[in-house]
This record gives structure tokens, sequence and C-alpha cells, in this order.
């Protein structure tokens, strides 16, 4: 005996990312048992109104299964909410339907009437940072049907940042890559570690091509990710490598080849391509300032001109502080 | 022929060390010119760690120091086994390497006399090392002499300094060095003056200038960069050359370090080892050279830096020279040989910015001694000499 389902289910709330899952969740269990389920997309509002919505719930002619996603569920108007009353009431409905609504004040009276058909109702709440978004972090974690110990989610979290959507491609990029299971906090510090040092290059390439918000994101990750090691003098020696490409490069004459200009500046013909872009981004006179200020860093790194050990805090300070200011601004 | 003949402008260290050495031929009851733990300072090339190692030599050889004799050149080759140098390989020398240090040292010494310990670069010690330390320096063990080499006294942790001999160096006048280059090497008389003059009283940097023209070559292009300052690409490639210079040098003074060495030790191993069986005295060979080889490894890197130290000294003579021009002051050039590119930059730089570049200069030093990536200190460098306000532009 096949299972029904509802036919209606409502999301409340804002948050995008919790929103796909459910619809995702939903999807799932409906194509299990109706492999060809169709998923119609429709936003109420603007000239789409209760007409669209009335032509998307009628049954298709070879009676298949859908579900109907009914998005911006707050301009829902008398009309559509009769609609989905009708819906609602459906023994066995062939339409699915789910109601995105984001919980807020507006659009509260088509709220209300359809709680009152006491739907399954989906919280899609904004996530608080911290505790919301660790249990959060377990639902992700389940869905992939792997189990992970609280301090690898704690550092988790503290490598990515609150981004729900960014921590649930991290999840998910972590449960295919690593085995241990419960994932535990060695093996998330050792998956990252790795990641670590491509980032230091990362950094290099978002300074160099003056991505500013690109650098100091992968800035943040890196001191995150790895903590001590990671923000250190490998990040400063990624950055020199870069600066001498670029200041190789920027040194050339007009119109010499490719190959030419890898041959005199020392790196692969392929790369002379960025370097030029690189290049043409930067002043001479910036990019010398630059370079005074990257040997100060790379000191810095080293814990100063006393030899003092630094701290990682005032590491990664240092490190945010040289972006933004060589990196900002102008040309 | 004795230790000391090799000391050169430092009569009063000698004076003292001598008196030290005939005071300490009986370990067991030595007079009051002995004492336990020295503090030898004096500037880079002055001879700190020469001195030392000659005070040791003197101290073993049962004739006090004849120079001529296997204790004597074993010793000053780092060869003897009762005599310990310390050079500090890494930037600074922690708590466990001082224990270690200390355990290894606290041996009855093998020849019956005395246990040397010669640390070469003490300003390198951590707080904590220096702490492990002082616990020895307080209550030395009767057999064993502590020698602590550093730049100056202000290097030193004060309870160093309270706890040990001070004998000051002074860096040897131009003449001293050049009488110094003319009696031992056979340097004529004007290429021995032009060596002194540019070595500053860099005593070893004025005899590799003196008897390699490899040497002179890289130093004179290495004066001549400021001039070749166009544009940041052409800081970039002056940085390299610079770099290059630098390990140039501190690769031909290593080889012929490392040669002396192994020749020492091949001696020491040969010549002393009557009555051993020779495959006893060749694993004992083997095993001295080995530990050479480890740390003439490390020793190369560090003699980078120190080249490249020496190479921006060079450099604040130069400008030091622009300086004078600038100011009209009757003094002799360092560099006179190099009077008209000087008296262009004299004449094309105004004098704060002549300051700019001396003070970015130093900075670089400090920059440097702080195990700052060379390369990049370099570039950095000739950034701001190009341009010395470019820090008050951005
Ligand atoms: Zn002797």
């Amino acid at each position: 005996m096949a299972k029904t389902f509802p036919g209606l289910t409502l999301l409340v709330g804002p948050e995008d990312v919790l929103i796909d899952m459910a619809i995702a969740d939903i999807m799932a269990k409906v194509r299990q048992q109706h492999p060809g389920a169709l998923k119609t997309e429709i936003a109420i509002g603007g000239d789409v109104d209760s007409g669209a919505l009335a032509q998307a719930l009628a049954p298709t002619l070879f009676g298949d299964v859908g579900v109907v996603v009914i998005t911006a569920g707050e301009a829902l108007d008398d009309a559509g909410v009769q609609m989905l009353t009708l819906a609602a009431a459906e023994v066995d409905p062939v339409n699915m339907c789910v109601v995105v609504h984001a919980g807020a004040a507006k659009g509260k009276k088509a709220l209300t009437a359809l709680r009152a058909l006491s739907p399954p109702e989906i919280s899609c709440a904004a996530m608080r940072k911290g505790r919301d978004t660790m249990s959060f972090m377990g639902s992700v974690m389940r869905r992939h049907d792997r189990r992970a110990s609280t301090e690898a989610l704690q550092v988790l979290y503290d490598a990515i940042g609150h981004d729900p959507r960014a921590l649930a491609a991290a999840i998910s990029q972590l449960c295919a890559d690593v085995e241990v299971d419960p994932i535990n906090e060695d093996a998330v510090r050792q998956y990252f570690a790795g990641v670590a040092d491509v980032a230091g290059y990362q950094v290099a390439d978002a300074v160099w091509e003056r991505r500013v918000s690109d650098a100091l994101g992968d800035v943040r990750w890196l001191s995150a990710v790895s903590g001590k090691a990671s923000v250190g003098p490998a990040v400063t020696a990624a950055m020199a490598s870069g600066l001498r490409v670029v200041v190789g490069v920027q040194g050339m004459p007009q119109g010499m080849s490719n190959d030419a200009v890898a041959q005199q500046v020392g790196m692969p013909a392929w790369k002379v391509r960025t370097a030029q872009a690189q290049a043409r981004k930067w002043l001479p006179e910036r990019l010398a300032a630059a370079t005074v200020a990257l040997a100060g860093l790379d000191v810095a790194m080293k814990g100063g001109l006393r030899g003092k050990s630094a701290d990682p805090d005032q590491k990664a300070y240092a490190l945010e502080k040289f972006v933004i200011t060589t990196v900002g601004g102008g040309k | 022929m004795s230790v000391w003949d090799q000391i050169i402008g430092q009569p009063e260290a000698v004076h003292t060390f001598t008196r030290a050495v005939a005071a300490a031929t009986n370990p067991r009851d030595p007079g009051p010119a002995m004492t336990h733990a020295w503090l030898v300072t004096g500037p880079p090339g002055s001879g700190r760690s020469t001195l030392a190692a000659a005070f040791a030599a003197a101290l073993q050889c049962p004739a006090g120091g004849c120079g001529a004799c296997t204790v004597c050149r074993t010793t000053q080759g780092g060869g003897h086994p009762d005599v310990e140098i310390i050079r500090a390989d890494t930037l600074s020398y922690g708590a466990d390497d001082a224990r270690h240090l200390i355990s290894r040292s606290s041996v009855i010494p093998t020849s019956g006399r005395w246990q040397v310990v010669i640390i070469e670069d003490s300003d390198r010690f951590t707080s904590e090392a220096v702490n492990v330390l002082l616990k020895v320096l307080e209550e030395p063990p009767q057999h064993l002499v502590w020698v602590l080499c550093a730049p100056s006294q202000e290097d030193v942790l004060p309870t160093i300094r309270s706890r040990t001999r001070s004998v000051q160096l002074r860096t040897p006048t131009t003449s001293e060095v050049s009488q110094a280059l003319q009696d031992r090497y056979e340097i004529d008389p004007a290429m021995a003056a032009f060596a002194a003059r540019a070595s500053q009283g860099h005593i070893g940097r004025a005899r590799a200038l003196a008897t390699d023209e490899g040497a002179r070559i890289r130093r004179q292009e290495v004066l001549r960069s400021p001039a070749t300052l166009r544009d940041l690409a052409a800081c970039f490639v002056a940085a390299g050359d610079l770099l290059s210079a630098a390990t140039e040098d501190a690769q031909s003074i290593s080889t012929e370090l490392d040669a002396s060495e192994t020749a020492d030790i091949r001696q020491a191993y040969g010549e002393g080892a009557q009555g051993l069986p020779s495959s006893k005295t060749n694993r004992l060979a083997n095993s001295a050279l080995k530990a050479a080889e480890k740390t003439q490894k490390s020793r190369r890197t560090r003699l980078i830096r120190d080249q490249v130290d020496r190479a921006l000294v060079d450099l604040i003579a130069y400008y030091r020279d622009v300086l004078i021009l600038q100011t009209g002051a009757a003094i002799p050039l360092i560099n006179d040989e190099m009077r008209a590119q000087i008296q262009r930059e004299a004449s094309s730089a105004d004098l704060p910015d002549t300051i700019l570049r001396w003070e970015a200069i130093e900075s670089a030093r400090a920059m440097v001694a702080a195990n700052g990536a060379l390369p990049l200190v370099l570039e950095a460098l000739m950034v701001e000499l190009k341009d010395p306000r470019i820090n008050q532009r951005t």
C-alpha cells in the first residue's frame, strides 16, 4: 500500500539553505515512490497570480504526481489560499504543495489561514550563531549518514564561519574525503591542514590580483583552519614569490613573446598571461610600497625584530592589515 | 711562535689571557688571574672566536700556547676533545641545548687539564637557556672554563655579565690590519691598505679582499648597485645580485674553513694516535669527520646571512662617503676608488634622503638578524634605496 503524502507542507522562515534542504528532502521522499515526480516552482507576486497557481495545481493529463513549490508565499491572496485549502484536504493528492513563507509580519494573514489547516510545518528560521549552527551542522552530517564529535564540529565552525551554505558545502566535502567515523577533531584538522598549504598560494593570488575581499576571506579561513602553523612565513613566502613574478613581468618590454617573458622571469609560459593581468592592476609605486610592507610582514610573522614568538592572533591581524592597506584602494 | 700571533690589534686582551694562562698551570689551584667564566666582547671581525680559541689552546698546551704542537693546532682547528666550540646554528639557543651542553662539559677532561667551552654567540641564548647556564656559572666544576663571546656587553643579560670576567676587544685600526696583512700573508702594501680600509677593521674580510680577486669584484658590484636602480624591476635584479654575491663570499669562506678543519682532524688522529690499532683511530677519525660535516653544513647557511650583513655594512660605508661629500667634511673616503660614482650620487641626491637611505640599510640589517627572508629583505631595501620616501608617500 503506497504511503500518501500531505497535500500541503509549510516551510516557514528565511534561511535559504534550510529551505533548500527541506525541499530536497521532500523531493527525495516523493521520488522514492514516484520516481518520475516533477518539481514545479512558482513564485507568487509580480505577474504570477493565483491564476498561475491554479494552472500549476491542475492535474496533468496522465495523472502524474508532482511537487509544486510556491515560493514567496507571503504574497498569496485569498484566492490562492482558497486553492491551497482544497489541495490540503485531498486524501491522496496528485500534487503536493510546498509553501515557502518567510514567517515575518508580511503576509501574516495568509500564513495564519494556512496554519489553520494544520499541515506539517518545517521551521526554516534564521540561524543564530552558535548553537543553532551547531545543530544545523549535526543535521547536515546526518543527511550524509555520518556522525561527528562536537569538538570536530566546533573546529569546522571556527574554520568556515557562520555561513550555513559554506558549512554545508564543507561538510559534504569532508564526508566525501574523510573515512574515520564518527569524524573527530584530529581528522578535521588534518584535512584542513592540507587545504591550508594550498591556501597560502590562494592568498597570494588574491593579493596580487587585488581581490581584497577574497584575500581577506582566505586569510580568515587560513588562520581559523589550522591555527598557529598556518598563518606564518609560508604565507609571506608565497606572496613574495608571487610579487617577484609580477615585478618581473612588469619590467619586461612590450610585445615580448610569452616564452621569452617566461624565460626571463623564470616561470612557466602558461602563467605569463595571468601574471600580466596582475601586473596591469598595479602602478609600480604601489608595488614598490607593497614590497617594503611585505618584508616587514615577513619579519613580524617570525616574531618581529626582537625575535619573540608571535601570538597567532597578532600574526593573523598583521596579515589582514597588510592585505587591507597594500592591496586595497586604487591602482 | 705562539698562539697569540694570530691576534691582531688586541694587546690588552692578549695580556689578560696570557696572565690567566700563567696562573692556570695547576688546575687544582689556579691563581687570581685565572677564572672560570669569561665574557669576550667585540665587534664582528674583531676576532672574538679566534681569541677564544687561542686562549683554549694556551690552556691545553703543555708549553702554554706554543702554537706549534699538536695540542695547539687541534684546539685552534676545533678538534680538541676537551674543547667544545658552540656556534649558534639556529637563531637562538634554548634551555634544552644548554642542559645538554652542561651535562657534556661536566665530564672530567681526558687530557687531565681543562675542559673548555667556547660559546661564540652568547647573545643568541634565550633567557631560559641563560637561567640554566647561570647555575653552572655560579658554582663551576673545578676543571671547567667557559668563554662566552658576544658583539657587546649590552647583548648579554646582566646576570651573565655580573658572573663573568670581561675582556673587551676593539676594532683594529686600518694600519694594524694593513700591517698584519703584509706580515702574515705577504700582501703588498697598496693592496693591504685598500683591503684594510675597505673592510673597516674586519680582519677576515680584509684578508678575503686582499687575497681573493672574486671577493673584490663582488664587493665592487654591490657598491655599484645603488647607481643601477632605475625602476622596480632593476631593484629586484640588484637584490638578487647582492644575494648571490654574498652567497659566493660565504661559499669561499666555508670551503676554506671546512678544508682546514678536515685537515686538522686527520692530523690529530694520524699523529696523536701512536699505540692505538689503526682500525680504531680510523673509526674515531671518521666519526669526528662526520660530526664536523654536520656543523659545516649549518655553518654555511649562517655564513650567507653573515655575508649579506657584510655587504650591507659595505653599502652603509658607501652612503657614509656620499654624506661626507654632501657635507663637505674633510675626512678620507672609505671607498675612495669609487669617488666618481659617489660624487654623482652626492650631487644628485639631497642630504635628508642620504640619511634615510642609511637608515633603510640599518633596518635591513636588523631584519637580517631577525631571520627575515633574505631575498625579500634585500628587495625591500633596494626599493627604499631607490625611493627613500616610499613609506611616507603611501
Ligand atoms: Zn702548543
